[in-house]
């Protein structure tokens, strides 16, 4: 990898946080921690990140509404949301307003790592959790993950 | 055969011969009672017709005596009244039409002993208004006692279904925002558990089962979560025509079934196509096959089958009709899809508690399997049954509605 991806991890949840930048770290992504929506907006304000991963149900401004304002801020800056249980309609309006996927909890971080290695090329990806798309075809929920 | 009317005479003549014969101390009922027998001891009549004056508290006018029932209706319609008549109504006082004037004591015994007929007919009347009238009650009484069964066994299904609905509303509430709640930790030990696995990639392989099965309990934990979200809400179908075969084959495609059971589907291919929500449904399958499967540790005969359930009423509503609801709305096919196995069967007091939330006789289990499967189907116009013998199997049978436009 010429240049390191850089990734912003929010989550109102400190060890979901830490954890997930210590495999992206390990990874050999760049992944910079905030703890709420605001904290993101702020910062995606500053800085270049190549990825947002947030998630939806957080205090104060949650991961749509951060959403809505990043790509307010920075319309390229792929946006992937985590959700515990997001209900359809939050999905779609996660998807309306431009998510890049949404993605359940607990992660599988291998559709995400596809996703980064397939972000620098600029191409137009689908990437099917298929893994996922089962159980929650079942449950009538779209938490496929997406990247159009 | 009518009495000729000389007859008449006599047998009143004699009938008050009789009376005449009484002690007039004795009391008026017993007059009346013996004039009663009298006559039908001395005369052979054993039938007395009345007829009463309207618009004068109904008292008797005239009275007959008869051998023969036959001869009343002759009598009583051919107008004979004037003829033979009684009347005291007028002139307070007993009189006999063509006879000669009554003299005083047989005017007086007349009066008595029209007033005691009076008094046997209005007892005899009052008998058997009262018997009409207590059988009446008593068929009212049954029809009401019928009528309280009915409505307390109503309103006891529709307690059952409030309490089912009100444990499910808790239970939602509960397990949504507890299966919400727990998917966030069990989300971080899962990226523990998967950071470990990176980090110590060259780790012993005791330290790597241990990794594993971490992950493992942490994924079993996630399924019952996804269990107890998929029971605190039901979806809105989101419907589709599809043939009970598809349906089927694709639930069981999600099963595995152990080698020591037998699979007999009779599924016939000319069936109507089913409109309802297919993930839906086939979950609601794919559980009855599970628990199917569950049900016989030592083998036996799995057998699914479909068939045209015909027409009938669009599932009734969980309140009794009387609380307003149009009952039966309109007419519905359907098909009835089963799932029955040899298993051991369901006692029968646990089979009204099957559709309760938490009821389990599965060691593991959080008993939220046929209750998600009942609001499934539910939701899709369906019904669910079930029947079951102790020692045999039990059989689900789940009633689906056919696709209405086919085009």
């Amino acid at each position: 990898m010429s240049k390191k991806l850089k990734v912003l991890v929010v989550d109102d949840e400190l060890r979901m946080v830490k954890t997930i930048c210590d495999i992206l770290l390990f990874k050999g992504y760049e992944a910079l921690p905030a703890y709420s929506g605001e904290e993101a907006v702020q910062m995606v304000k500053g800085n270049d990140f190549d990825c947002v991963l947030m998630d939806i149900k957080m205090p104060g401004i949650d991961g749509v509404k951060a959403l809505k304002m990043i790509k307010g801020a920075s319309p390229d800056t792929p946006v992937v949301l985590m959700s515990a249980n997001a209900t359809a309609e939050q999905v779609a309006e996660a998807k309306l307003h431009g998510a890049a996927a949404v993605l359940g909890k607990p992660i599988d971080f291998q559709p995400i790592f596809s996703f980064f290695s397939l972000l620098g090329k600029e191409e137009i990806v689908l990437i099917e959790d298929i893994s996922r798309s089962n159980r929650n075809a079942l449950q009538g929920e779209p938490f496929n993950c997406e990247v159009v | 055969m009518a009495f000729a009317e000389h007859e008449k005479i006599i047998a009143e003549l004699a009938i008050l011969h009789e009376i005449s014969s009484f002690e007039l101390l004795d009391s008026e009922e017993n007059i009346g009672r013996n004039a009663i027998e009298k006559a039908s001891r001395l005369f052979g009549i054993r039938y007395f017709a009345w007829l009463r004056k309207k618009g004068e508290g109904q008292r008797v006018v005239a009275s007959w005596g008869f051998r023969n029932p036959a001869d009343i209706d002759a009598k009583t319609k051919g107008g004979g009244l004037n003829q033979f008549c009684f009347s005291f109504s007028e002139f307070g006082l007993l009189f006999m039409e063509h006879s000669r004037p009554l003299s005083d004591r047989e005017r007086r015994l007349y009066t008595i002993f029209a007033r005691q007929m009076e008094k046997s007919l209005m007892y005899a009347e009052n008998f058997a208004e009262r018997q009409e009238a207590e059988e009446e009650l008593r068929s009212l009484n049954r029809e009401l006692e019928h009528k309280v069964e009915e409505r307390t066994r109503q309103l006891l299904d529709a307690q059952e279904e409030l309490v089912r609905k009100e444990k499910l509303s808790i239970l939602g509430q509960l397990s949504g925002s507890v299966g919400h709640e727990l998917r966030n930790p069990l989300g971080v030990m899962s990226n523990a558990v998967y950071f470990l696995k990176l980090v110590h990639s060259d780790a012993d392989e005791t330290t790597k089962e241990y990794l594993d099965i971490i992950k493992q309990e942490i994924d079993n934990s996630l399924r019952i979560i996804t269990d107890l979200l998929d029971f605190a809400r039901t979806k809105t179908p989101q419907t589709k025509a599809i043939t009970a075969r598809e349906l089927t084959d694709e639930s069981l495609g999600r099963c595995a079934i152990p080698e020591n059971i037998e699979l007999q589907i009779e599924i016939p291919d000319n069936l109507p196509l089913l409109r309802v929500d297919t993930p839906q449904m086939g979950q609601v399958l794919q559980n009855l096959i599970m628990n199917a499967v569950q049900a016989m540790p030592d083998g036996g005969a799995l057998r699914i089958g479909a068939r045209f359930a015909g027409a009938g009423l669009a599932p009734a509503p969980s309140v009794p009709a009387q609380a307003g609801y149009p009952q039966g709305a309109p007419l519905q096919d359907f098909i009835a899809i089963s799932v029955a196995d040899t298993g051991a069967g369901i006692m029968p007091e646990n089979m009204k508690k099957l559709f309760q939330p938490l009821f389990t006789t599965k060691a593991k289990g959080i008993g939220l399997g046929l209750v998600v499967c009942k609001n499934l189907v539910e939701a899709n116009n369906g019904r669910i049954e079930v029947a079951s013998e102790p020692g045999k199997g039990t059989s689900f049978t789940v009633l689906l509605p056919i696709e209405r436009n086919k085009i």
